[in-house]
């Protein structure tokens, strides 16, 4: 480390990372036009599920007209992040509707066409702010994390403050067809180192490291523009250049590329001193702070074989996906599927009127041809292509093998919990078998399996607890008796045999008291039934129910 | 519009398991070529016939099996398993001994472990191996591209070479051993003091003559053509670098431990070792098979590194003329275990206790 310090000047030195696969990255045709400003659709969609178990509750009414920017709910618990209206309008509805990841409520805004902005907040001068009041603003600006997880970028701050020595801008998006951080850096790559040093102030982390790829040319020279740019003379940003490969856009994958070290399974890259966060949350955050405007719109690249100008789109949150297709021409018609996401990990959507999410990085409007159901799957033959890719180091061919063995336990100890899911095995496997899908599956039994074992643990130890008292309770009477027994054997005797008589009449006056209150009972019963069918109308007043059962509590009264 | 539901990833790379085995065999053509040149017609009746009968039986096998015949036909795997047969066979062999080294290979070692992909041992080495066994004596007799007035690509040798394969055209059993008996030499390992020896020091000390078809220059090079077709496996990225490299480093490394410079034809030469044998073919082509070898790099190495063992040790003290197939059926026996103790450590494993 030493001798790279004098070599290096201090600048941070790139690490490998692990497997990767060079997909064909359809990124050049939505890079042709420029980033481009959205007309209004005529409704906007806000649900009120944030991300997976993530609710927010509604804090305007229908018919209230809300201005662009104003808080429109709060979230229900500290890991959600406040909804702002990205346009001013009427609410319409707070009604069901279909989201992306889930069906859930939502509320339903038709836009005035003014787009009036609310009174906004700015944070001037942040470095004369406590970071915590920096992280207070972020929160709520309702940012939240534009790299997909849609976690409260708030709160993932507050838990890295102070742990954490590294923190890296991902601007390395791998995923073919995706090229929302791309278009983003050519026009605002000031903002987004701007934004990384405000996230680096906030989270007092040591180093801040732009993670891009060699092939975003444009991007990485206006982000070197950027970092010329900055007065003062030792900052500690710096811009880091990967080889193009998938999944270097990774969280886990950063972590190795930039410090060289891994992230433990189970663990969060936080846990071993770094912080990801995504171009688009820095870019997010340096708006919220230093202009006070809440998170209201993200880029979303619209792509795919249908679409007849592919081009990135500052998109309002709330737009319908099909008002985006439509403005670049999509001949829907020859659709097939239209994939949230990228190529290699996005999901198909099955309705096109959801609206565009924080999560929505790209649209691709995919024709028959351009992404056509793989052949008929094959026997693995075990080349070892899927190996070389894994990202995580994993055996794909083994996991296989034992995941349709029905071996989750085998599986489990090659690592089947470690896989990201990234797609790079089944992208290159020449036998065509979906391996990331039987090892989503194969996660999903294997923590079935293991949520199982957890329960059948806890009830053995509770039934292993409940012999173990009933036998304690057991020896302390044996015990108590055996004392009682040494004390004076003849009189304890003499006073057991007189409990069992006592015991004996007991049960035979309680046995009769018993036949004659089933025959009252029988006899009340005949009684109003026969009154209820000579008086079908009456209904039996208050008070006689009352006597009735103030004397039948009497009459069991011993 | 249709909305078709179906999980990531929806882009896959242009690459399948047809077209890995087709250039497989297409990597062999210079082999093969330099095979046919230098020793006639032999080699390619063998693959021909050898093909036809792999496609029929891999498809009985696999209508037996309740699969597809034509889907799976089109993986192409038979067809591997019959050009790698028909170069290991002598070139001197007949219908029948073609036959039964291919169903020994499709039906036994093939189909019965399950198919593609689930056959623990290399079917064409297992088919070689059988007839070995069987028929020590003819799987010894090399084909020989005899005196000056032998020409391998004329007419009457493929006339000749069409009757050793087709006895009954010759008129019996009898005319076939003369006929054999005329065309076959020893293997050069099989006396290494006076063949190998004396062919190889030839070939070394000049006469090493591209064009000339003679015994001298032939072995080095076929070596050189299968030497020439896996690097464009290589290159293409269908074998890795691992297994061909280890088995080739362990071989010349024992050769030139054992090699003994008075008298290089008590061990041979390493350079006899490398090119005046099936090496190449073995380190390239069939130990590289990747359904019966180790599939992860160290393991790879670790393969490579006992079938070169295997071949030198073998060749060198054991019965056998030559070793390459079953040191290679050792090497397949041993990948499963080798497997067990070479995984790579997980990301973000390290430290964690791996079962």
């Amino acid at each position: 480390m030493g001798f790279w310090n004098l070599i290096s000047g201090g600048r941070p030195r790139r690490h490998g990372i692990a497997g990767g696969v060079r997909a064909a990255s359809h990124k050049a045709e939505s890079l042709r036009s420029a980033l481009m400003q959205m007309p209004l659709p005529k409704r906007m969609i806000y649900p009120l599920q944030q991300h997976a178990g993530i609710w927010l509750k509604p804090v305007v009414s229908e018919g209230e007209h809300v201005l662009k920017g104003q808080r429109i709910a709060d979230p229900v618990d500290n890991r959600g992040s406040p909804l702002h209206s990205s346009t001013s309008g009427i609410i319409v509805s707070l009604n069901d509707h279909d989201n992306v990841s889930s069906t859930g409520s939502s509320i339903v805004l038709t836009p005035d066409g003014e787009d009036r902005w609310t009174g906004l907040n700015p944070l001037s001068d942040y470095r004369q702010v406590s970071p915590d009041k920096v992280i207070d603003r972020i929160r709520s600006a309702g940012v939240i994390g534009l790299g997909g997880t849609a976690y409260s970028t708030a709160e993932k701050l507050a838990r890295a403050k102070g742990r954490v020595h590294t923190l890296i801008i991902n601007a390395a998006e791998c995923e073919p067809c995706i090229t929302a951080d791309e278009a983003l850096l050519r026009q605002e790559a000031a903002g987004v180192v701007e934004g990384g040093r405000i996230l680096q102030y906030a989270i007092q982390a040591e180093r801040c490291i732009i993670a891009t790829q060699n092939t975003k040319i444009d991007a990485t020279s206006a982000l070197r523009r950027a970092l010329d740019a900055i007065d003062g003379p030792s900052h500690n940003i710096y811009l880091m250049v990967f080889p193009e490969k998938y999944p270097t856009g990774g969280e886990r994958q950063l972590v190795q590329g930039v410090t060289g070290k891994q992230v433990p399974g189970g663990k969060s890259p936080e846990d071993t001193g770094v912080l990801v966060q995504n171009t688009g949350t820095a870019y997010a955050v340096y708006r919220a702070v230093q202009s006070g405007e809440p998170l209201i719109e993200r880029i979303t690249t619209v792509t795919g074989a249908t679409v007849r100008t592919p081009k990135n789109f500052q998109a309002r949150l709330g737009t319908p996906i099909r008002f985006l297709l439509e403005l670049c021409g999509t001949g829907f018609d020859r659709i097939e599927q239209v994939i949230h996401g990228g190529s290699l990990r996005g999901i198909v959507l099955s309705n096109l009127d959801t609206p565009v999410t924080p999560a929505t990085n790209c649209l691709i409007a995919a024709s028959k041809d351009e992404f056509p159901a793989p052949p008929p799957e094959q026997p693995c033959i075990r080349c070892g292509l899927c190996a070389n890719v894994c990202p995580a180091n994993l055996l794909p061919q083994q996991l296989h093998w034992f995941i349709r063995g029905g071996s989750l336990d085998a599986a489990a100890s090659l690592g089947l919990s470690d896989c990201i899911e990234c797609g790079a095995c089944a992208h290159v496997c020449p036998s065509h078998i979906p391996l990331a899908g039987h090892f989503r599956d194969g996660k999903i039994d294997l923590e079935e399996q293991q949520e199982s074992l957890e329960r059948g643990r806890y009830w053995k130890q509770r039934f292993e607890s409940r012999q173990a008292r009933i036998a304690s309770d057991a020896e302390e009477r044996q015990r108590n008796r055996q004392s009682r027994l040494d004390k004076s054997p003849a009189s304890v005797a003499k006073v057991t045999t007189d409990t069992d008589a006592v015991t004996v009449a007991g049960r035979e006056i309680s046995r009769a008291q018993a036949r004659i209150e089933i025959a009252a009972a029988v006899a009340r019963v005949k009684k109003r039934s026969a009154s209820g069918a000579t008086e079908p109308e009456s209904s039996p007043e208050p008070g006689d129910e009352a006597e009735e059962r103030s004397s039948g509590g009497q009459e069991h009264e011993p | 519009m249709s909305l078709i539901a179906s999980g990531p990833p929806y882009q896959f790379a242009a690459c399948s398991t047809n077209r890995i085995m087709l250039e497989v065999i297409f990597a062999c053509i210079p082999g093969i070529t330099i095979t046919t040149w230098f020793f006639g017609w032999g080699t390619l009746i063998n693959i021909t016939l050898a093909c036809v009968m792999a496609l029929a039986l891999e498809a009985g096998m696999l209508a037996l099996r309740g699969r597809a015949p034509v889907q799976h036909l089109r993986d192409n795997s038979a067809l591997v398993t019959a050009v790698l047969l028909g170069i290991a066979l002598p070139s001197i062999s007949a219908w029948w001994m073609i036959a039964l080294a291919t169903v020994f290979a499709i039906v036994i070692a093939k189909h019965l472990y399950g198919g593609l992909g689930q056959n623990v041992f290399n079917p064409a080495m297992c088919g070689y191996v059988f007839l070995l066994i069987t028929f020590p004596l003819h799987m010894s007799g090399w084909h020989a591209p005899g005196g000056d007035e032998y020409n391998p690509l004329g007419l009457h040798s493929l006339y000749l070479s069409l009757q050793m394969t087709f006895p009954f055209l010759a008129g019996g059993a009898e005319s076939y051993r003369e006929l054999a008996d005329g065309l076959a030499m020893a293997t050069p390992l099989l006396d290494p003091g006076s063949a190998a020896g004396n062919a190889i020091n030839r070939a070394l000390e000049g006469n090493l003559n591209l064009f000339s078809p003679g015994a001298e220059t032939g072995y080095e090079m076929i070596s050189m053509g299968y030497l020439a077709g896996g690097l464009f496996l290589l290159f293409r990225n269908i074998i890795s670098w691992h297994i061909p490299a280890s088995i080739l480093v362990t071989v010349a490394a024992l050769a030139v431990v054992f090699y003994n410079p008075d008298d290089p034809g008590i061990y041979g030469t390493p350079w006899l070792h490398l090119f005046g044998t099936p090496t190449m073919l073995g380190a390239f082509f069939i130990a590289t098979d990747p359904v019966s070898a180790a599939t992860t790099p160290r393991g790879k190495l670790l393969y490579g590194v006992i079938i070169g063992c295997c071949i030198y040790s073998i060749r060198s003290w054991g019965a056998y003329p030559d070793s390459v197939a079953f040191a290679i059926l050792f090497g397949n026996f041993c990948a499963s275990f080798i497997e067990r103790v070479t995984v790579p450590t997980v990301y973000g494993s390290r430290g964690r206790q791996i079962k």
